[in-house]
């Protein structure tokens, strides 16, 4: 099992010199660079840009000189010294800009992401052994209304249901004389009373899915004979439900949390512009608009490295908890 | 009560969409301590579902309208099995501990996530008050009894490690892990390979024996009930139509089912009963010849993507199939019988040796040497049916596209001539035109082994591959089959290569037989010479662990086994 796990992380590190590579192919793909905004920028105020003036702004940025050494310089400030560079458009380093905002944009993905699980594993296992009841129809009627339902508009509607009905402040992650305040208990009281809205709206989306998936995956499971095996044991009901079926059922599971990871930080834009929070996703949106090529570059990077932990995470779990793997 | 379990008068009824299925129709049946009844009935008799019922696990839409199931509990008294609800602590009691089960499909019938093991002591754990130590113990005196070798690390081992044979013991185990008073085997030996077969009929035997256990042994197996039960039930259609003791149902039966299920039963040629005939002469012009096929598959690559592991599933094979016979590849699973089949029909590329084909022209082809276009123009010359109807035919197409499917892909675009050549293909495999524009869903399984059978034929083929293609059918409907098969083959002309691993099936039909094991051919021998005079000593033993539809010979070779296992012990 160890073998199979430091097999996973050797495998890694190619990987990764492969998505740096790829990431810097990427974000030098759309015609023109930051200067070329910059300077049309500089002309619409009204200034005049000669061509001299043009090259010494294009230098000044670095962005005169061949692409392998634009490359090495910024992914040796990554590896050297941890500088992902500075943000054309914001005029802050990189990581600053990152960092602040990746602890929050966790902590949301997180919860949901245990609140999608614990909304949707009950209730598929419900459906599935009671397929066709009553509770089976509501819950899929539920789950598809769910499914259908636009999270930025559910995000609107729990919005304005909180202004109207609560006198809530809603939108972003503090209340404003919050905002800038330093740490204290009062502010973290404040970020409980907003942090559940976005939660709510992003873990009932996917609890609709994947419900609908565990729901499938245990029927599947519940009719293949070991399942009576356990019967014929003498098992009660819920042990065999949950202690056969069940586990094999959530293998999917487990084999998607890796996806979940990058999800988590660069998904989900459109929830968090309209519920204004100081998540990742907008700001990776604004990066790519602009062209601040490092911003997004760092961006894409780190989303990578995230998505590369996550599948090992998901590998390690799928290690840990089905034999068939462990053992293959 | 004398019985350890008594079923009078079930009535079990399905409801379902298009009306009401009567699935057990007045079964009665009874056990005594100690006595093996054999169920004997093909697919939808009700011998599963009357089975299940005596542990209360009827799937949850089939209903119970009249009859009563008791059972002895172990402390005497009598449980009304259907009276009680489906979870409680009566039956719960009575799953494992007083009636333990065994399945047919050992490759899902156990757990997949939990070691064998734990399988056993949650068993334990549930019906008797031994500590985790006891328990594990127990479990490894079970394994033990069951001949699993090496008890004490088999206990850690997962499902998926073990054979089927082996799992098919695990179960055993569990099944008696508790000192059950009735064991009931459903199929239990029916996806299994002949020589595992007899092993695991045996041990149930001496388990039986040893603890005086009352046994159930469903099986639509006469051979199976020859060597096993004592007295025997027929079923058919939800009813007993017969009951008897096992030679009065083997000799003197009443019903006229039973004589025809028993005339319907392949019987393998008698040992040195036929006169050898001399093998005759190969002849110059085969439609398949094969010589020294190898083929090594990669199990694991090392970082360059550069083998390290081989598997040699076929080593040095070679034979030919003349024009118009009918060549029974035998063997086991995992012989590399189907490897041979998919090399021929070019599906693997093999890793050395030679393939040539004679077209109906008699043009000569080298298959080895050939790829792409070329391949798949030849193709249509050889064609494969399948052994699952159920899952060989997509659901989703029409019978009339299943059929011309092949000839779409040769090309051909007028839907008139597709439909035309689809009509036609149904009327020879006996099916009427008027099912052109079903789904395979409305057809059982013989149907849709005929519907198999006209796509294989649709592009004309003279060679046709037949791969297990009558094992997953009833013995009635396989009959059907292979008389069909063989109509086809004097009609049409063809040549067949007919894999099974069922000695009973290819006894009657095959011109010839090879014997495949661990990828290489042991033996290939004239049919009827094989069952007299079989040269090598796997071919024996395949032939000695066939089960006899013949209870009085069973017990003849039965002692017969017991005596030279004496002998050769005093020895």
């Amino acid at each position: 099992m160890g073998r199979l796990i430091l097999d996973r992380i050797f495998w890694a590190i190619p990987t990764l010199i492969a998505i740096t590579i790829a990431t810097f192919v990427i974000i030098q793909l759309p015609p023109g660079d930051f200067a070329t905004a910059y300077i049309a920028e500089l002309i619409q105020n009204g200034e005049t840009v000669d061509d001299a003036e043009a090259a010494r702004i294009r230098a000044e940025f670095g962005l005169d000189r061949p692409y392998p050494i634009q490359f090495l310089d910024w992914i040796g400030g990554i590896v050297l010294r941890g500088d992902f560079g500075i943000s054309f458009d914001w005029q802050l380093p990189v990581s600053d800009l990152i960092w602040e905002r990746l602890g929050l944009t966790l902590l949301i993905s997180t919860l949901s992401l245990i609140l999608t699980w614990a909304i949707a594993i009950p209730i598929g296992v419900y459906s599935a052994t009671r397929q066709y009841s009553i509770f089976d129809h509501v819950f899929t009627v539920l789950g598809f209304l769910g499914r259908g339902i636009p999270d930025f508009l559910l995000a609107l509607i729990l919005m304005w249901l909180g202004l109207i009905y609560f006198n809530f402040h809603v939108g972003g992650l503090y209340s404003p004389e919050f905002s800038d305040a330093p740490w204290s208990f009062a502010k973290f009281l404040d970020l409980l009373k907003h942090l559940w809205v976005p939660v709510v709206v992003l873990a009932t989306g996917g609890a609709a899915g994947l419900l609908r998936i565990m729901r499938a995956n245990m029927l599947e499971e519940l009719g293949k004979p070991y399942v009576e095996t356990a019967y014929a044991q003498g098992l009660p009901e819920r042990r065999v439900v949950w202690g056969y079926p069940v586990r094999v059922a959530l293998n999917p599971f487990f084999s998607t949390v890796g996806w979940a990871l990058p999800a988590l930080i660069s998904g989900d834009v459109i929830t968090a512009v309209v519920l204004n929070l100081p998540t990742t996703g907008p700001l990776l949106l604004r990066a790519l608009q602009n062209q601040d090529m490092y911003l997004a570059g760092g961006f894409i990077l780190i989303l990578s490295v995230f998505t590369i932990i996550g599948t090992l995470l998901s590998d390690i779990l799928l290690v840990l908890t089905d034999p068939r793997i462990r053992h293959a | 009560m004398k019985n350890i379990v008594e079923i009078e008068d079930l009535r079990i009824e399905f409801h379902l969409r298009d009306g009401v299925v009567n699935a057990v129709n007045g079964v009665t049946l009874a056990v005594k301590p100690g006595e093996v009844l054999g169920v004997v009935g093909e697919s939808g008799s009700g011998k599963s579902l009357s089975a299940r019922a005596i542990m209360n696990l009827l799937p949850r839409t089939a209903k119970v309208t009249s009859g009563r199931v008791r059972v002895q509990r172990k402390d005497g008294s009598v449980l009304d099995v259907l009276e009680q609800g489906r979870e409680s602590r009566a039956m719960r009691e009575v799953r494992g501990g007083q009636v333990g089960m065994v399945f047919q499909e050992p490759m899902t019938a156990l757990s997949p996530m939990h070691s064998i093991g734990r399988q056993i002591t949650t068993t334990l754990s549930l019906h008797t008050d031994l500590s985790r130590t006891a328990q594990r113990d127990r479990a490894r005196e079970l394994l033990d009894l069951v001949l699993l070798p090496d008890p004490r690390t088999m206990l850690d081992k997962y499902p998926h490690q073990l054979s089927g044979g082996m799992r098919q013991r695990a179960m055993i185990a569990m099944a008696l892990s508790c000192n059950p008073a009735l064991l009931l085997a459903d199929e239990p030996t029916t996806a299994l390979d002949v020589t595992t077969e007899a092993q695991i009929l045996e041990l149930i035997r001496g388990l039986q024996e040893k603890f005086r256990m009352g046994v159930i042994f469903i099986t639509h197996n006469f051979g199976v009930v020859a060597e096993l039960a004592d007295r025997v039930a027929v079923m058919r259609t939800g009813e007993v139509v017969e009951e008897a003791g096992l030679e009065e149902v083997f000799y003197a039966p009443r019903h006229a089912y039973t004589q025809r299920l028993l005339s319907l039963i392949p019987r393998l040629p008698k040992a040195g009963a036929a006169p050898s005939k001399p093998e005759p002469p190969l002849s110059q012009e085969p439609v398949i010849d094969l010589r020294g096929l190898t083929m090594d598959f990669t199990v694991s690559k090392d970082w360059l993507g550069r083998s390290r592991d081989k598997l040699r599933a076929v080593d040095d094979v070679s034979f030919q199939i003349d024009r118009g016979e009918t060549f029974g590849l035998l063997g086991e699973s995992g012989s590399g019988k189907s490897t041979v089949a998919r090399c021929i029909l070019g599906a693997y590329a093999p890793t050395a040796g030679s393939i040539h084909f004679r077209d109906r022209d008699n043009r000569k082809h080298v298959l080895t040497e050939l790829r792409g276009e070329r391949l798949r123009r030849l193709r249509q010359h050889f064609q494969m049916v399948f052994q699952d109807p159920y899952s060989s035919l997509n659901p989703r197409m029409t019978v009339e596209q299943l059929i011309g499917e092949p000839l779409v892909n040769q090309g051909e675009t007028d839907a008139g001539l597709i439909r035309s050549r689809a009509a036609e293909l149904l009327e020879q495999v006996g099916l009427s035109t008027a099912m052109l524009s079903r789904y395979p869903h409305a057809f059982s399984g013989g149907q849709r082994q005929r519907i198999s059978i006209a796509r294989a034929l649709c592009t004309n083929p003279s060679f046709v591959v037949l791969d297990e293609s009558v094992s997953a059918l009833d013995v009635s409907i396989a009959a059907q089959i292979i008389d069909l098969l063989r109509d086809l083959q004097v009609r049409l002309k063809l040549t067949y290569l007919f894999i099974t691993h069922d000695l009973s099936m290819i006894a009657n039909f095959a011109d010839r037989i090879g014997v495949m094991r661990h990828g290489r051919m042991v033996e290939v021998s004239e049919t009827r010479r094989f069952f007299s005079e079989p040269r090598h000593p796997y071919s024996e033993a395949l032939l000695h662990a066939v089960p006899i539809p013949d209870p009085r010979l069973a017990r003849e070779r039965r002692s017969a086994k017991l005596a030279s296992f004496r002998h050769s012990s005093a020895a």
